[in-house]
């Protein structure tokens, strides 16, 4: 029989046997997710415009002895994923809508996290669209690359990622205000929550890099080098400040895994791990300072 | 829940200190989440399941938590409150005086009352109830851990069970058991 509140042998083995595929999956798919995570239903409805659009690409292929036909199918293509951003704003704000008087704050959070994220894929879906029917070319994120009719659409869209930031910087700051204080909140995230405060920082003060120097490069006050080299030097300037949190990460790691060990809950084999851990960051820190500095040797010339 | 794209890859869990933490913890995170439904298995399995597997998708991209029985715990109580929210009143039978009783061995059904109407208080008086009730922690302890003093736990323990009795009064209500 079973022992109240003691997990049943069967059911702790068959979970083990679910976290060891899950671990697996994610390890195996972690660079696709990382850069896209959709509900099911979204993953249905990208599908069904896949579909679509492989089908409006068959017929403008067939017609591209009329000209321009690879202007025809970036516009259908893009007119495409307008639909779909659209689509997906309406089936977000019908759920948050439905769930907003359930909702606990994390709840909350994810969910205006999740809206946030649509509506801004919408907005810079709508300018793609804009901008394909202008320029009736695919867009690129080159800071040299040419205004067309009077409208610098890559400030546009540097623009819309900086708000986008700057919102989410704020909503987290508003939810950690509300949550922070709760006891054992502060530590099970606040580390976590610091660290993506950092990072949200950090990015938006790239964008504000790129917008400077774009605008010095249309003023002519910049050629197309030196661009390329600020560039890099605001990359670098972001990555070395992001290491930085990394570097903090590790050695909380360091500090943690020794003090188990001393409690005799963990082993020298995590110990060796997290240190070799450690040294990584600093080796990726320390190649990051020496390319920060021969890039500002080079502009220097 | 918050996610940081920083560090992915740094210090990043292995699939052998994941699953050392998972035989570490669960009897304790089983235990934390089971005393809250009442030994409902399939209710507790669920809700241990669904921890772990977040656990397994945020300690590989954010690293691990300085507390990870803290954080399995709080992911745990989040989905136990958000399941009580969305769950249907159960009705309750006469004589049944929750603040007043050890929930740690109580019914599934009369534990999933009191979950309905904790779901349904604010956080902070839940979490005291549940500490008290669930938890089985002393007053002295409450009081240490969060640096009040015994009185003060009382007189909050107190208004907390004042208010779970008049969230609870519904339920009685439909079966005519409060006179």
């Amino acid at each position: 029989m079973n022992q109240p509140h003691v997990p049943d042998p069967e059911f702790a083995s068959r979970l083990q046997w679910q976290l060891e595929s899950e671990f697996r999956r994610r390890r195996r798919f972690e660079p696709q997710q990382r850069r896209r995570s959709r509900s099911g239903v979204l993953k249905v409805a990208a599908l069904v415009v896949l579909a679509l659009f492989l089908g409006a690409a068959g017929v403008l292929a067939a017609q591209h002895y009329e000209g321009s036909w690879r202007s025809q199918l970036l516009l259908a293509r893009t007119q495409t994923e307008l639909e779909l951003a659209r689509a997906r704003v309406e089936l977000l704000e019908g759920e948050a809508g439905q769930l907003r008087e359930e909702m606990g704050p994390e709840t909350r959070f994810l969910v205006e996290e999740q809206l946030d994220q649509a509506r801004l894929e919408l907005r810079e879906a709508e300018l793609a669209v804009e901008e394909v029917r202008v320029t009736g070319s695919a867009f690129g994120d080159e800071l040299t690359a040419p205004t067309a009719a009077g409208r610098d659409f890559l400030a546009e869209r540097e623009q819309l990622r900086a708000a986008r930031l700057q919102q989410r910087l704020s909503r987290l700051q508003a939810y950690w205000s509300r949550v922070g204080e709760e006891p054992g909140r502060r530590e099970a995230e606040g580390h976590l929550v610091r660290q993506e405060l950092e990072h949200l920082r950090t990015s938006l003060e790239a964008i504000r890099g790129r917008l400077e120097l774009r605008r010095e490069y249309l003023d002519g006050r910049l050629d197309a080098r030196q661009v390329e080299v600020k560039q890099r030097l605001t990359e670098l300037a972001a990555e070395s400040s992001l290491a930085a949190l990394d570097l903090e990460s590790a050695r909380r790691r360091v500090a943690a895994v020794r003090g188990a060990l001393q409690r005799e809950e963990a082993s020298e084999f995590e110990l060796n791990r997290a240190e070799f851990d450690l040294a990584t960051v600093r080796a990726r820190s320390r190649l990051l300072g020496l390319e920060l500095d021969l890039l500002r040797r080079q502009l220097q010339r | 829940m918050v996610s940081s794209s920083s560090g992915a890859d740094n210090g990043a869990l292995t699939r052998d200190e994941f699953l050392e933490l998972y035989r570490t913890h669960l009897p304790r995170l089983y235990r934390f989440v089971s005393r809250r439904t009442g030994d409902d298995r399939a209710l507790a399995e669920d809700v241990v399941q669904e921890t772990f597997l977040r656990a397994v998708r945020s300690w590989r991209e954010q690293g691990l938590p300085r507390e990870p029985l803290s954080w399995l715990r709080t992911v745990a109580r989040n989905l136990l409150v958000s399941h009580f929210r969305r769950a249907a009143p159960v009705a309750l039978a006469d004589g049944f005086d929750p603040p007043g009783e050890d929930l740690r061995d109580e019914s599934p059904e009369r534990v999933a009352a009191v979950q309905w109407a904790l779901a349904r208080m604010r956080p902070q008086q839940a979490r005291l109830l549940e500490e008290f009730h669930f938890d089985g922690r002393r007053v002295r302890e409450i009081a240490r851990r969060r640096g009040l003093s015994e009185k003060a736990v009382e007189g909050r323990l107190r208004r907390a069970r004042r208010t779970l009795r008049r969230t609870l009064q519904p339920l009685f209500r439909k079966q005519g058991a409060i006179r």
